[in-house]
């Protein structure tokens, strides 16, 4: 019942009380009219026979037998249905029949039993006494004496019986009928409720349907669906309740879809402009970019992009700060932006980069642009904290024609050109020519690095190592072939492997590696690859494995959040002792992820690690910050070692670095140790440990591991 | 002990002495009555009829001194309270038997009661008939004969079922009939299961059915009969009473209850005169004529109006001449 629909429902309710009340007023009717017809049929014979009865007095008493057959024959004759009739004397003989005569063991045994009526299948016997009638003549009664009262009692003399058979066919034939008819009338009303009740069902339904289409146009997003209210009553009350529901959908839909739109635009905007200056971003820009490239290989038109890396930008970050980055950055950004022609696109493509895409313009008119943003740029103050910048930008133009495949050549090309103009002495403009020498290597080291993607496979990497060795006068060493010391300490060193399997120097990938932020995923590679090599030597023979593996972090992965987290599983995943462990950073990475690196440093301290700072003296600053910095090693720039022997300022130099970190108590590296000279120089300034050519060339970590297996078997 | 005894049956014959004085004294009281005592077996119309215009007729006399009393008593019982009456007037055969076991001074009169029944019970009480009379049920012959021949002056033969009660009355009717030209054909019904088959071949030589009142023939139960059989020979039905002309008869000569009654209060009132003994039986003095004018047109007969046979006979009634 629950799954009906409202229309069956109504029909249901329109047809089964009146089925039920047909089926009883049928059955009260039949039942009544059969009594009634049944009972006339008696009544019929009754008073046949008891109208004949005195009728047919005279012709008993008299004897008549002519009389009374002619009475029978006339009563059969008038009265329907009649079969029989048959007029016997008191004695049991029959003086007269019409019809069929009536069996006398059956009228022996209705006088027997004094029966007035005698019902058979196909008919009723009905009798009655013909009783000699009484007639006063006697005015004084006299006669007989009957007082009044008597009179009414007194029973008349007994002379004979008729009998009349009355036939039941067409009673029964009539009933027939009746039934017939009356299940006719029946089946039609029944019939005409249940049209009526699929009427008003439909109407209901249609209504209820529609209102169901509208609903589901309006689940379809189609909100302007309105009804026709043209039903009456709930279902008006309905249609317009879903009219005003409709209505208030699509103004709330369109309230919100402004809503949208404007969230939508804001977030274009935010998707294609950059946050802090306002200007297109970088994605934005490559977008553009690209219609531009395909502009000049369809329609061979001329545009130019520049590729603008502010100088000295670094130096405003680093001695004023972040904000005070950013504030320039701003400042810039608006100055370039007023001098831009209406179709120039500037964009902030990271960092201190900008783009700038000229459409439509030679390069001669772009060398006029570039040139009068390098004056403004250079005409202009930036002053914070009483601290005046002279700032100055290199730019890379390139002009944008078929010979680019894609956009990132384009971009590649520009940076390279911009790359030159910073070498060139800075604040230059340099136009990128495809067959610059330069130009090639910068090719192959972006090549180089093309196939590094967030997964790095481990065929795409190599770990070499190299030894650092002591260079106290207690600790012995062996110049070509050193013999395995107390303290192993290595430096583990990255290099490439390219598609034909040559090995790639990291100079030549790291740049573009640092540009494309592939760095935090090389840092990871390599120190997931170290921790495995020092598995395998643990393996080996655990007893004697005390190396210490110093591995290089980028500058880029001291910003990353997820970086220390990594390093612990790695450590609990491999089982390394953490002391075994020790973390090289640059002097100049540190100094600019400042606090991310003392972060770093204190919370892998805790676990137990060493830390390094590399390339120590070639910033600019260096002695200043190496009071925040808690490290074991100090790796004393190369440059200043490679000519310590005949240049007394790098001696002087390596001295005071070396002396400086003694008083800290941290130990010195002299990188770049590639002859005796120098050595017997580190050695009499009392460096602590040397790495170089002339003290151990870089081996394979799978030469180390092969070493220590000749040298410890299991 | 005994002359005690002697004493006590003087005591006992003055007492007993007494009482009968008493009971003489009151005794007195009762003869002393004058009055007429009706005396019904029930109460049937025609009784009701006969009384009610019986005191009517009483009150109806300025010197009448008598008073009425009626007795409605089961016939068997004595009336010991109709004793003394000036008259009993006994209505029908059972009160007339009640009545004539009253002593004899009391004179009775009967009324409704045939010939033959009073007759038997006036030889049964050993009265006379001065002191038992009675109005008789029969018309007077002269009456009756003169009232066949204005109802049917063409019929010349007149059949007449008869029996033990009308037999006398008949055959005096039949011989003074003759004399006045008319054929009055009796026959004897002894059987009654032989009444239709006698009764037709009545009717087969005769002009008309003249019934005498006779309740071994005139019966409720044959009246019908009677009447049909003799319309089926279109023979008119002659009767002597109001009744039989409603049930069918063509015409009635009869005398109602309350022509009865007169005639009776007549009588009682000549009777009143001390020691005037009764009347001898009498016929009806009053009578009246009733035609049924519905059989007469089926019959196709001509008949004068009720009131022109009625001033005939009454012209010519030797009764109503006295």
């Amino acid at each position: 019942m629950s799954n009906i629909g409202i229309k069956t429902r109504v029909i249901f309710l329109g047809t089964v009380p009146a089925l039920l009340f047909a089926i009883i007023l049928i059955g009260y009717v039949i039942s009544n009219i059969f009594g009634i017809l049944n009972q006339s049929l008696v009544d019929r014979g009754k008073i046949i026979a008891s109208q004949l009865a005195p009728a047919a007095e005279y012709g008993v008493i008299s004897g008549n037998r002519q009389m009374l057959q002619k009475l029978a024959q006339q009563a059969l004759d008038n009265e329907q249905d009649l079969k029989t009739v048959m007029v016997v004397d008191n004695q049991g003989l029959v003086l007269a029949y019409s019809g069929q005569a009536i069996p006398e063991t059956l009228i022996s045994k209705i006088m027997q039993d004094n029966l007035p009526e005698y019902k058979q299948a196909r008919g009723i016997i009905f009798t009655a006494p013909i009783h000699r009638s009484l007639v006063e003549i006697d005015d004084f009664a006299s006669l007989e004496e009957t007082p009044l009262e008597q009179k009414k009692d007194f029973s008349p003399e007994k002379i004979g019986q008729i009998y009349v058979e009355l036939s039941n066919q067409s009673l029964q034939s009539y009933k027939l009928v009746f039934v017939i008819k009356i299940a006719s009338i029946a089946l039609f009303g029944l019939l005409l409720s249940g049209w009526l009740a699929w009427r008003i069902g439909r109407n209901i339904t249609q209504p209820i349907q529609e209102i169901a289409r509208a609903v589901n146009k309006v689940r379809e997003g189609v909100l302007s669906q309105t009804l026709v209210e043209n039903s009456s009553g709930e279902l008006k009350t309905l249609q317009r309740g879903f009219n005003s529901m409709s209505a208030s959908l699509k103004h709330a839909y369109d309230v919100m879809q402004d809503k949208i739109n404007d969230a939508t635009s804001m977030l274009r905007h935010q998707a294609q402009h950059d946050d802090l200056t306002g200007l297109i971003n970088r994605r934005e820009f490559e977008v553009r970019l690209e219609r531009c490239l395909k502009s000049a290989k369809e329609n061979k038109a001329r545009h130019v992009f520049c590729f603008l890396d502010l100088d000295q930008f670094k130096l405003v970050n680093d001695t004023s700060g972040h904000i005070a980055g950013d504030e320039l950055l701003k400042q810039v950004s608006v100055l370039l932006a007023i001098r831009m022609r209406e179709r120039d696109t500037l964009a902030r493509l990271g960092g201190d980069e900008f783009g700038l895409l000229l459409e439509n313009c030679t390069q001669k008119e772009a060398d006029q642009i570039c040139g009068a943003i390098q004056r403004i740029i250079r005409d202009f103050r930036y002053s914070h904290d009483d601290k005046i910048f002279n700032i100055g930008v290199s730019i890379g133009m390139v002009v944008i024609d078929d010979h680019f495949e894609n956009v990132s050549e384009v971009v590649h090309a520009a940076d390279m050109a911009c790359m030159n103009a910073k070498k060139a002495g800075r604040n230059q403009t340099v136009l990128f020519n495809a067959g610059d020498a330069e130009v090639l290597e910068q090719k192959n080291a972006v090549e180089a690095i093309a196939d590094i993607t967030d997964e790095i496979e481990d065929d795409q990497f190599m770990l070499y190592c190299q030894a650092i060795v002591p260079l106290t006068p207690n600790l012995p060493h062996l110049p070509n072939m050193p013999a395995i010391p107390q303290q192993h300490h290595y430096e583990i060193l990255l290099r490439k492997v390219d598609l034909d399997g040559k090995i790639i120097l990291p100079t030549t990938f790291i740049p573009s590696a640092e540009r494309y932020h592939l760095m935090p995923n090389i840092d990871r590679w390599v120190i997931k690859n170290a921790f495995i090599a020092y598995r395998k030597l643990l393996d080996i023979n655990y007893e004697h494995c005390n190396f210490i593996f110093s591995i290089n972090l980028s500058g880029t992965s001291l910003g990353d959040q997820s970086l220390l987290p990594f390093i612990r599983e790695q450590f609990a995943k491999y089982a390394i002792p953490p002391a075994s462990i020790c973390f090289e950073i640059t002097e100049t990475a540190a100094i600019v992820n400042l606090k991310n690196t003392i972060l770093l440093f204190d919370a892998l301290r805790e676990i137990g690690c060493k830390f390094a700072l590399d390339d120590f003296g070639s910033g600019m600053s260096s002695f200043m910050y190496l009071k925040n910095f808690d490290v074991d090693y100090l790796k004393i720039d190369g440059a200043f070692v490679k000519e310590i022997h005949q240049n007394r300022i790098d001696n002087a130099m390596v001295r005071s670095i070396h002396n400086v970190a003694e008083s800290m108590n941290i130990k010195t590296v002299a990188e770049f140790v590639e002859s005796d000279a120098i050595l017997k120089q580190l050695e009499i300034i009392g460096v602590d440990y040397g790495q170089g050519l002339h003290l151990g060339l870089p081996i394979t970590v799978k030469e180390l591991i092969q070493q220590y297996a000749e040298l410890h078997p299991r | 002990m005994s002359q005690y005894n002697n004493k006590n049956s003087v005591i006992s014959v003055c007492f007993a002495s007494c009482i009968f004085v008493v009971m003489c004294l009151f005794s007195t009281v009762a003869l002393a009555y004058t009055g007429v005592t009706i005396v019904m077996s029930s109460k049937t119309e025609a009784n009701l009829a006969f009384v009610e215009q019986f005191k009517a007729e009483l009150t109806s006399d300025e010197n009448n001194t008598l008073s009425l009393k009626v007795l409605e008593l089961p016939a068997r019982k004595r009336l010991v309270v109709a004793e003394n009456s000036e008259l009993v007037i006994a209505l029908g055969e059972k009160a007339l038997e009640a009545a004539s076991k009253l002593s004899h001074t009391t004179p009775v009169l009967a009324v409704y009661t045939p010939t033959l029944a009073y007759e038997q019970i006036l030889e049964k009480s050993r009265r006379d008939a001065s002191n038992m009379s009675m109005i008789m049920q029969n018309q007077p012959y002269a009456r009756q004969i003169h009232f066949i021949q204005l109802v049917l002056p063409s019929a010349k033969n007149i059949g007449s079922l008869v029996n033990g009660n009308s037999q006398a009355y008949a055959e005096q009717l039949k011989m003074r009939a003759e004399k006045k030209g008319l054929n009055l054909q009796l026959k004897h019904l002894n059987d009654s299961t032989r009444l239709l088959p006698e009764l037709k071949t009545l009717l087969e030589t005769n002009d008309a059915l003249l019934a005498i009142p006779d309740t071994a023939i005139y019966k409720p139960d044959t009246a019908q009969p009677i009447l049909m059989t003799s319309y089926q020979f279109k023979k008119p039905v002659l009767s002597y009473s109001l009744s039989y002309v409603k049930a069918g008869a063509l015409a009635a000569l009869y005398s109602s209850s309350r022509q009865l009654a007169k005639q009776a209060a007549e009588i009682a009132q000549q009777s009143q005169i001390a020691g005037n003994p009764l009347p001898l039986p009498q016929a009806p003095k009053f009578f009246s004529v009733r035609v049924n004018r519905q059989v007469a047109r089926l019959l196709n007969i001509e008949i004068n109006s009720d009131m022109a046979i009625y001033q005939a006979l009454l012209a010519a009634d030797p009764l109503q001449n006295e």
